[in-house]
């Protein structure tokens, strides 16, 4: 059971480092109650508009297309390290080696085609950066 | 007998489900080429089709013996992470079967739907997650062909965008169906953890008592995964509000192919992984486990259908009451066999498959009628549609449990082989005696239903009915098998033997 105390002690330390941070900073530090502490912060920049805004549904659609193919970019490693070596050893014919592959590319391929005909790529413009178009464009 | 050789192409034994996944990848080419369109009969058609070829596919592999102990066995595929026995033709059977009937049915229920192509790409890699799911034999492809098998339900159900019932089903299951899966992904690292091992013959040759109660853990979280896919207690109350607010027929998928799904599984997992006789001597009885799951859930499940007032529902709570009946084929395992019962609930899961899918998709008939939701909403339907409301009583009658038709011998069949094995475990008893007083129960509220139909005046004066082809199709079709597998018990009883003696023995 010894190994458990260690681990609560682990805990226990986990918890009390950003606690006692907290309390320290509470005691230590002067009170200057100022409006500007609550506004956004936007890398210094002032701010411009609320933290409340929408974001275009096709960053989502973007994302998921990305992952899809990050998946086969991990999926291609480790067959493309073997390739050669099991062309070399002769157990494999080329076709065995290179079909389930190209199949995989394959059905990848149809579903980035469905999706580009079906507009996931198609970036479209919200209302509001229409309007704000000479604002956005600023360097 | 045809002789059948897959020796040099071992990967055609998964046949079926690769006619579903190529029939998904075709209905997208379809849907790239023309984006949007609305051409029903073509998409409906290629669907169809493509569920009739599984079926043909897995009907063909059944009756050359693949798998068969005398041609050699079951298959295995990829160092035992799939393996193609007769219980997974069985069940890739059954699977293929709802699908063709959903996507003949769905052919007018979805008639003024813009996601045409989508609908049923989503419905067969679902369809084709749940035929892997029948030949998964290692805890990671299960797992997978789980989630392929969920992730397009979630959004099937949801599908009917505008309509606030459907979005809404469709959240609560995903938030449900999220949550089972973590917890089951769980389960599958503890047994992991325990066994080093997660291909099923490899855990069961591991087990060597060393960390019994992180497998005992373990296998009460698989349990949980398993009761959710079947919509048993206690993961069952997801049931009635998502088959409510789904779309009728996916509402008939989901309780019929689902639910079967999950049964192929749980039998795969803790016949062939967690042998009964072992895990006794762990202290882990899982049959226990199943004995009071059986019981609880029919129990609850047909209690809860007798107080609906809502037809979907009703049909809702008495598939959860009918997971209860097929639970008992886990419950009955007892330490010398149980291939009797095993195979009784295998055959319970065929019947089913007819008859709750034929009774989901006269809701979705009444849905596209729109005469409404209640008991009284369906008075008098009888005068107007003759043809699908003697469906609808074959279909009732069927699933209480009355003598002539499939629903009778499979119900016969689970007690029989229940009071055979209360000769060794008398907790069974029980479970018989849960069976009897259930099945009885669940007569009066599927007769309501009957009555309302065929003794009742209608509230209100309706306009005459029109008569979709596809969904009449589907549930004369669904009718018919429920009747004409009566004569064609043998063959059935037959085979749902020999797979679960093969699983068992």
């Amino acid at each position: 059971m010894n190994e458990w105390i260690a681990i609560g002690a682990l805990a226990f330390v986990g918890l009390l480092i950003p606690l006692g941070m907290m309390a320290v900073s509470y005691l230590l530090r002067p009170s200057v109650p100022e409006t500007s502490k609550r506004a956004t912060y936007e890398s210094g920049e002032v701010p411009t508009g609320g933290t409340r805004i929408r974001f275009n549904i096709q960053y989502y659609m973007v994302a998921l297309l990305f992952v899809v193919f990050d998946i086969e970019t991990v999926l291609l490693f480790p067959w493309a390290v073997i390739y050669r070596p099991a062309l070399e050893s002769g157990q494999v014919t080329l076709l065995e080696a290179l079909g389930p592959m190209l199949l995989f590319v394959a059905i990848l391929l149809v579903g980035l085609a469905w999706a580009w005909r079906n507009g996931a790529v198609q970036w479209a413009k919200s209302p509001h950066r229409v309007d704000s178009q000479a604002e956005v464009d600023r360097p | 007998m045809v002789v059948f050789d897959l020796s040099e192409w071992t990967w055609t034994a998964m046949g079926p489900a690769l006619v579903l996944a190529l029939t998904a990848l075709a209905l997208f080419v379809f849907d790239s080429i023309n984006p949007r369109s609305t051409n029903r009969p073509v998409v409906a058609g290629i669907a169809t089709v493509g569920s009739l070829a599984s079926l043909g596919v897995a009907v063909w592999y059944v009756l050359a013996g693949v798998g068969h102990p005398d041609t050699g066995g079951a298959i295995d595929l990829f160092g035992g992470q799939l393996v193609v026995d007769q219980m997974a033709l069985f069940f890739m059977i059954v699977v293929a079967v709802v699908t063709a009937l959903v996507s003949i049915a769905s052919y007018d229920y979805m008639r003024d739907h813009a996601y045409q192509a989508e609908y049923y790409s989503l419905m067969l890699l679902a369809a084709t997650g749940m035929s892997v799911m029948a030949a998964s034999n290692s805890l990671v492809t299960i797992f997978i062909a789980l989630e392929l098998a969920s992730l397009p339900s979630y959004a099937l159900v949801a599908i009917l965008k505008d309509n606030k019932g459907s979005v809404e089903a469709g959240l609560k299951y995903f938030l449900i169906g999220a949550l089972s899966s973590a917890i089951f992904v769980y389960g599958i690292s503890l047994v992991y953890g325990a066994t080093g091992h997660l291909q099923l013959e490899a855990i069961a040759a591991n087990l060597d008592g060393e960390y019994n109660g992180l497998l005992g853990v373990g296998v009460l979280m698989l349990i949980a995964g398993f009761a959710f896919k079947t919509a048993s207690v206690p993961f069952h109350f997801w049931a009635p509000e998502a088959y409510e607010g789904a779309p009728a027929p996916i509402s008939a998928f989901l309780s019929s192919a689902s639910k079967a799904a999950g049964f192929v599984i749980a039998f795969r997992v803790f016949t062939t992984a967690f042998p009964l006789e072992t895990m006794t001597d762990f202290g882990v009885d899982w049959a226990l486990a199943f004995i009071i799951l059986a019981i609880v859930t029919m129990t609850v499940g047909n209690f809860a259908a007798a107080t609906q007032n809502n037809v979907k529902r009703m049909l809702a709570y008495s598939s959860v009451g009918h997971a209860g009946y097929a639970l008992i084929g886990l419950a009955a395992l007892t330490v010398d066999g149980g291939e009797l019962v095993l195979g009784a609930a295998m055959m319970h899961l065929l019947v089913y498959g007819f008859m709750n899918t034929g009774a989901f998709l006269f809701v979705a008939l009444a849905e596209y009628w729109g005469v409404g939701r209640t008991f009284e909403d369906y008075n008098g339907l009888a005068r107007q549609a003759p043809i699908a409301c003697v469906a609808l009583a074959i279909f009732m009658f069927s699933l209480a449990g009355i003598p002539p038709f499939g629903g009778f011998w499979s119900k016969y069949f689970l007690f029989t082989g229940a009071l055979e094995a209360a000769t060794v475990n008398p907790a069974l008893l029980v479970v018989a005696a849960a069976l009897v007083v259930n099945s009885a129960l669940s007569l009066y509220y599927y007769s309501r239903l009957v009555k309302a139909v065929w003794i009742e005046d209608p509230v209100l004066e309706r306009e005459t009915l029109t008569q979709p082809a596809g969904l009449y199709a589907a549930i004369v079709a669904a009718a018919v098998v429920t009747v004409v597998i009566l004569p064609g018990f043998g063959p059935v009883a037959e085979l749902a033997y020999d797979a679960a003696a093969m699983l068992v023995g």
